[in-house]
């Protein structure tokens, strides 16, 4: 579209400078043509109306194309086209800069040329002119009458004596020559019809009566009794011919001949005569054309006029055009570089202020294009380092979390959200505190404190958290973040999981225990035990009333003794656990024949076992899961304190978290509040009769199975023990599905 | 604006041209009283143009301007299934010119450029009637005739003005409008000597 209307107004611009040159070609072949051509011919004539007419044409359409422009510059500015209003001022300048002079001019040329012409028509110079020709014209009567006088006294002479006989001719001729010498004739012819030749006497220097002279209307006239005169050139200047009939004497209405007197009117009279007469023409013919010549005047004035209008206003919309097609470039090319599309160039030629300032312009968006991939480059490594931060943070098996000045979550990674149990987006831009329970929280906002009390920057602190049901062990470092320009940028807190490590170091700790113990102490009770039997055996038939007594106290001395022994016994195989050896197998199986066992055992307990269709293989040691069955079988069995107790035992698969989770479901009597963080430890027990070692080895193993263990309460009554097992990673599909069949199978 | 069709400048100037050409060729006048004779020697001419002086044509002949009536005359052999032959074209040129000091006007004919007569006059209505008249104009030599054949003569008057006024030039633009041309007028005869 603006390709279009660039080249449209191009081609207008163009049409509009052929139109004005041809019309100054054309006006200057028509001025020539004036000049040069004297002969104006049919073709001629229509050659120079075509020349006016294409003119007429050219100039109109001049006007029409300027006028356009015109009438289009004001509807753009109607339409509050950008740099219309400039162009309009501009124009109207520059119209009016040449319209006021120019009309100015117009009017007074107009003014000058009508008086100028009606001062070539004055009075006096009319009046003199046509006295002189009257003087002229009477000159010519004169010589005329006078010789027309000479001739009817000639003719009379002739007519009186009758002369024109044959026998009187002699007297005739003395007469004729006395005459043409006494009157000064120059020529002087005496023709009668009954002779042949004519009386002639003339001057020498007279030129001579033409042959021409008597025409048939002369002659016409001459036999009617008419005189008659017929004025011819020489060389000698203009010869005034009298012809004057001759009566006949007998019958005096009767022509028979005529006396012709030329006279001579001096070539230099001639010529001054005919100057005035040309003079006169001349005056006559101005004094005709008076009007037309006015006419063509204003017409000419007009034509010029209109030019210096038109191209006054034409220069003027090309000059605007010149100001503000830059200046709407410009506009244009400011709204796409806001668009946002920096490729936009202004393609504007030119050598002024206008050309330097587009340069200038193109220049500034080059640069800032420039500046714009920098950015765009910068930007998308910074993005590149966020994701990359992102995946280190996500990858990261310690929970990072940042907090902004004003204590507001800005990030949290994947880690963070697993050990706090709590879901990144829900905490993001929120304050820290909300989403964590009021015991914890407050565990760390007296870190919190201490980091901003301290003013050391970092503050590492081990922590027990309480997560839902999960007591969690975990090392917390908050570290101050600082700008370069030590401004408070906010904090970054580090969550180290200790809870497995803590408890597998536990462990480790009441193995050795445990192992020193049962030397200490195994050692001691046999010499003990033999001792008893000893005194039983050798003393006890010879105590007589004492001896039931001393039976009783041997008894009991060995019972106690094999107490403590199993006791040992217990301390030692905690002591000696075996070594975990992962394998795939099926956990539904592995779980499976315990509870069988506990069936039979237990007739009055209902134990139930909803195994999950989908569990893939597992990475475990079947004796040590069947192990971890009994213990929590043997706790929910202890646990039951009702007639009709309950035992389920589920198992289920979760994708989302690729894990397995194996719950064992009590309605007993469940595990008082405020002991869940502590059952797991050894030799803790709610049990008279425990040893407080069973839920410790189920963590020991599944410690080893890379797992966790949950205690919580029932949805009533009981307790619910959760264990939740990985699902090994690359598990491929084809071997899962043919593990699963095969554990249906079974 | 610019997606409109674009404006036909080429019919406008064929409009404009069309129609000063149709002014500037206008005919008026015509050939009248015309007669074909001879005088044993040659076919002689007569005719003469009627309606055909503008007015102000005397006002003209009285400022000394010299007003021409040309009279075109062409004799032709008509030919069946054929294209006429011609047999002679003459051009002859009647002028008025008034001398102001003699106060006589003088009307000279001239056949082919060669002055055959000139005649005085004092008034200009007699100057006028000379000068649209075409009086015995040989045109073609009677003995080249042949007998019982078709001819015929085409005579066309034009009045123009004497440019050579040296003010006329100004009023150039007018002055196609002011001269007057008559068509072609055809007479036919068998020739039966």
């Amino acid at each position: 579209m603006e390709i279009r209307e660039k080249r449209r107004r191009k081609r207008e611009r163009i049409l509009i400078i052929v139109t004005l040159l041809v019309i100054i070609a054309l006006t200057y072949v028509g001025h020539l043509f004036f000049e040069k051509q004297a002969d104006w011919g049919a073709a001629n004539n229509i050659f120079f109306v075509g020349l006016l007419n294409i003119n007429a044409i050219l100039i109109l359409f001049l006007i029409f194309l300027i006028v356009r422009n015109v009438v289009k510059l004001v509807f753009e500015r109607r339409r509050g086209i950008l740099g219309s209003k400039l162009r309009t001022k501009l124009v109207t300048a520059f119209v009016s800069l040449s319209l006021i002079p120019t009309v100015i001019l117009f009017f007074v040329s107009i003014n000058f040329l009508s008086n100028s012409i009606e001062n070539w028509f004055s009075v006096k110079t009319g009046d003199a002119l046509n006295k002189t020709l009257d003087l002229a014209h009477i000159h010519y009567q004169q010589t005329e009458e006078q010789t027309k006088f000479y001739a009817r006294q000639i003719a009379s002479d002739i007519t009186l004596n009758q002369l024109y006989d044959i026998e009187r001719m002699d007297f005739l001729a003395s007469l004729a020559q006395l005459k043409q010498r006494n009157f000064r004739l120059g020529c002087l012819r005496i023709a009668f019809d009954n002779r042949e030749e004519d009386l002639v006497f003339q001057d020498p220097g007279f030129p001579g009566v033409p042959g021409n002279i008597l025409t048939a209307r002369v002659r016409e006239d001459l036999y009617a009794g008419k005189e008659a005169a017929v004025v011819r050139p020489s060389k000698f200047g203009d010869l005034v011919n009298v012809l004057v009939p001759v009566f006949s004497h007998a019958t005096p209405h009767e022509v028979i001949g005529y006396v012709l007197i030329g006279s001579l009117i001096p070539q230099n009279i001639v010529d001054k005569m005919a100057v005035v007469s040309s003079t006169s023409e001349a005056y006559n013919q101005l004094r005709l054309f008076k009007t037309p010549i006015k006419l063509s005047y204003i017409i000419t004035l007009s034509i010029v006029t209109l030019l210096i209008i038109f191209s006054a206003t034409w220069f003027g919309l090309f000059l605007a055009k010149g100001v503000t097609e830059p200046i709407q470039d410009l506009a244009e090319a400011t709204r796409r570089i806001a668009e946002g599309d920096l490729d936009y160039q202004i393609d504007i030629a030119a050598e002024d202020e206008i050309g330097v300032l587009v340069q200038s312009f193109n220049q500034m968006t080059r640069d800032l294009k420039k500046s714009d991939r920098n950015l765009q480059l910068a930007n998308a490594h910074l993005v590149e380092r966020r994701k990359y931060m992102e995946a280190v943070l996500l990858h990261v098996s310690a929970g990072i979390l940042s907090l902004n000045q004003a204590g507001v979550v800005t990030t949290m990674n994947r880690a963070a959200e697993m050990m706090l149990g709590i879901q990144a987006e829900k905490v993001l831009g929120r304050p820290f505190a909300e989403p964590l329970a009021a015991e914890n929280m407050s565990a760390i906002s007296d870190l919190l404190d201490t980091v901003r009390s301290s003013g050391r920057g970092v503050v590492e602190k081990q922590l027990e958290l309480l997560i839902g049901e999960r007591p969690l062990t975990v090392l917390v470092t908050i570290t101050v973040i600082h700008e370069s320009t030590g401004a408070d940028l906010g904090m970054v807190m580090v969550f180290e999981d200790l809870t497995q490590l803590q408890q597998m170091e536990r462990a480790a700790a009441w193995r050795e225990v445990a192992r020193r113990m049962a030397h200490e102490i195994k050692n001691p009770l046999t010499p003990v035990q033999l001792c008893a039997q000893r005194l039983q055996k050798r003393y006890g038939g010879n105590l007589g009333d004492d001896e039931q007594v001393f039976r009783e106290c041997t008894d009991t001395i060995i019972n106690q003794v094999e107490v403590l022994k199993n006791l040992v016994n217990e301390f030692s195989r905690y002591a000696r656990m075996p070594v975990t050896t992962l394998a795939l197998n099926d956990l539904n199986q592995a779980i499976h024949d315990p509870i069988l066992l506990f069936q039979d055992a237990h007739k009055d307990i209902v134990f139930t076992f909803t195994p999950g269709e989908d569990i893939p293989p597992l990475h475990l040691d079947v004796e040590q899961i069947r192990r971890v069955m009994v213990n929590l079988l043997d706790n929910a069995v202890a646990a039951m304190n009702r007639p009709q107790g309950q035992v389920n035992v589920a198992t289920r698969h979760d994708p989302g978290t690729g894990k397995v989770r194996v719950s064992v479901a009590d309605n007993g009597c469940g595990v008082p509040s405020g002991h869940t963080m502590k059952i797991f430890e050894p030799y803790y027990s709610t049990k008279r009769s425990g040893t407080g070692l069973g839920l410790a080895i189920v963590n020991s193993v599944i410690a080893d199975h890379h797992g966790s263990v949950i205690v919580q309460a029932g949805e009533s009554v009981g307790t619910v023990v959760v264990i939740e097992l990985p699902v090994p990673e690359s598990m491929p599909e084809q071997e899962n599905g043919k593990q699963v069949a095969e554990v249906q199978d079974l | 604006m610019g997606t409109g069709r674009a404006f036909p400048y080429p019919c406008l100037v064929a409009v404009f041209l069309l129609f000063f050409s149709l002014l500037s060729c206008a005919k008026d006048g015509r050939i009248d009283e015309v007669m074909v004779m001879d005088d044993t020697r040659d076919i002689l001419v007569y005719a003469r143009a009627q309606d055909f002086l503008k007015e102000g044509t005397e006002r003209l002949i009285y400022a000394g301007v010299t007003v021409r009536c040309t009279f075109y005359v062409n004799f032709y052999q008509k030919r069946p299934y054929w294209f006429d032959r011609r047999l002679s074209d003459q051009v002859v040129r009647n002028a008025v010119k008034y001398d102001n000091i003699k106060k006589t006007i003088y009307v000279t004919v001239r056949l082919d450029e060669k002055e055959m007569e000139t005649s005085e006059f004092h008034d200009v209505g007699s100057a006028e009637h000379s000068l649209i008249e075409l009086s015995g104009v040989p045109v073609f030599e009677v003995g080249r005739l042949n007998k019982a054949e078709n001819y015929y003569v085409r005579i066309k008057a034009k009045i123009e003005k004497d440019d050579h006024s040296r003010f006329i030039r100004y009023i150039m633009v007018v002055l196609p409008f002011m001269e007057s041309e008559t068509g072609w007028y055809r007479k036919e005869f068998v020739w039966k000597d």
